[in-house]
């Protein structure tokens, strides 16, 4: 072995870490190599005082105040459980007596009236659609239904959705849905009207003045299919017409039921 | 004088107050091998409380088979390793692969890089995986098997290696000096 052979087994046998084997073998050569001799003793020096600098460590700062203070203190999530679970509780029925109180009261005072509408509101000349619409008289309203505005005994036929700026005049309610059209015959078709997002009663009864929910509308088809048009467009019509929206001049509310 | 395993006992069983006991007979060793290890009195400030606030948490896995300093030194080391400069505690065979970084260019980055004449400082300017194998042998004490099992190398990589730091040092106070 030549002497750069031997550097690594040399810084070992300093630790103390060789085998005997490899003791003797490290041992036979630093006896008769000087370079490796000095090499021995400037790895002990080196070894020394890297011992001396590390140990030596004076300002050691007082880690017992700042980790005991850290044990003793308890995560705010464990602080009084007990009353945390109650507070969730009460939020839980207060959210559950809101909602309530909001959406049963609303659905009965706005839906009636609008039985008794007997006059529609005047259709524009443009849509070539005469819009008297009633209730079915026979048809009682679903209270446990808030979804709904008009149902449908007919086979559903999936409808497009109500374009959303449609009904962006009425800005204080929510964006009800056409749910599907079935025709009743050539010249009358049942509309049902579902609202996209479920929510107070009385938001929808805004929306729609004239109709309350679970109530069926019945719409006079002949003269709008006469001019080309399909049952889907009188149903948005009809509802524009319910909600005071007045189509002249609004090239969205024509290009958006044109599509239809 | 209460002995570690009976504090340790006192602890688990709800004496949390007197963990602060153990924390004053380990807080300068824990401390000073932190400090050896990141080169950083700040740095190792935070992780020598961090290093309490887990053993502390892991204290009811503790087994009384070996020393207490074994295994919150084993904490230490490993906090030092993983959480605190993950990026640069490269190991060595990393170092080799890298081109241009044999040992003679880190040696020649060390020389260029240390500024002071103090070992100290000598020693923090090593790079992380040779100045680790020095702090755990000659502060620690640590032998070669105990230093490859803590860092999860082979016994020949880690005699490599202290070699290649301790020929670092040595040529770095040969400069100083001469």
């Amino acid at each position: 072995m030549r002497c750069i052979d031997y550097e690594v087994l040399i810084s070992a046998y300093a630790d103390g870490e060789l085998s005997e084997s490899k003791e003797s073998e490290v041992e036979e050569h630093i006896a008769c190599c000087a370079e490796c001799r000095c090499l021995y003793e400037k790895t002990l020096n080196i070894q020394r005082k890297i011992s001396d600098v590390l140990m030596d460590f004076d300002d050691i700062p007082d880690l017992v105040s700042s980790v005991t203070s850290q044990i003793n203190t308890r995560p705010w999530w464990r602080i009084g459980s007990t009353w945390a679970a109650a507070a969730a509780v009460f939020v839980a029925i207060a959210f559950m007596v809101f909602t309530f109180m909001h959406s049963r009261p609303e659905s009965k005072t706005k839906a009636v009236p609008i039985v008794h509408r007997d006059t529609p509101k005047p259709v524009p000349q443009k849509t070539a659609v005469a819009p008297p619409v009633k209730r079915m008289e026979q048809d009682k309203p679903v209270k446990s239904a808030p979804k709904l505005i008009a149902v449908s005994a007919k086979p559903q036929a999936k409808a497009p959705a109500v374009p959303k700026h449609m009904f962006a005049k009425n800005n204080n309610h929510r964006s009800p849905s056409i749910n599907h059209v079935p025709p009743l015959s050539a010249d009358k078709a049942e509309i049902t009207v579902e609202y996209a997002d479920a929510g107070p009663v009385a938001q929808y009864a805004s929306a729609i003045p004239e109709v309350g929910p679970g109530e069926r509308l019945v719409a006079e088809t002949s003269e709008a299919r006469q001019n080309g048009k399909d049952d889907s467009w009188l149903c948005y019509r009809i509802i524009d017409n319910y909600q005071g929206n007045s189509n002249d001049g609004d090239p969205d509310w024509r290009e958006s039921n044109d599509r239809l | 004088m209460l002995s570690d395993q009976q504090i340790i006992s006192q602890v688990v069983k709800g004496k949390k107050e007197m963990f602060g006991e153990l924390v004053a007979r380990y807080q300068k060793p824990v401390f000073r091998l932190a400090c050896s290890m990141l080169a950083n009195r700040s740095d190792a400030e935070d992780a020598a409380q961090e290093v309490f606030i887990r053993a502390y948490k892991s204290l009811s896995t503790y087994k009384e088979t070996g020393k207490f300093w074994g295994w919150l030194r084993r904490i230490t080391i490993n906090m030092c390793l993983n959480k605190f400069h993950p990026a640069v505690m490269i190991s060595l065979d990393e170092i080799s692969e890298i081109p241009g970084h044999d040992s003679d260019t880190v040696f020649e980055s060390v020389i260029w890089s240390v500024e002071s004449e103090d070992l100290r400082r000598t020693i923090y300017h090593l790079p992380p995986p040779y100045r680790t194998v020095i702090v755990l042998k000659y502060l620690e004490d640590m032998s070669y098997k105990e230093i490859a099992d803590a860092l999860g190398e082979t016994l020949a990589n880690v005699q490599v290696r202290l070699h290649r730091a301790k020929k670092m040092l040595r040529e770095r106070m040969k400069v100083s000096a001469g």
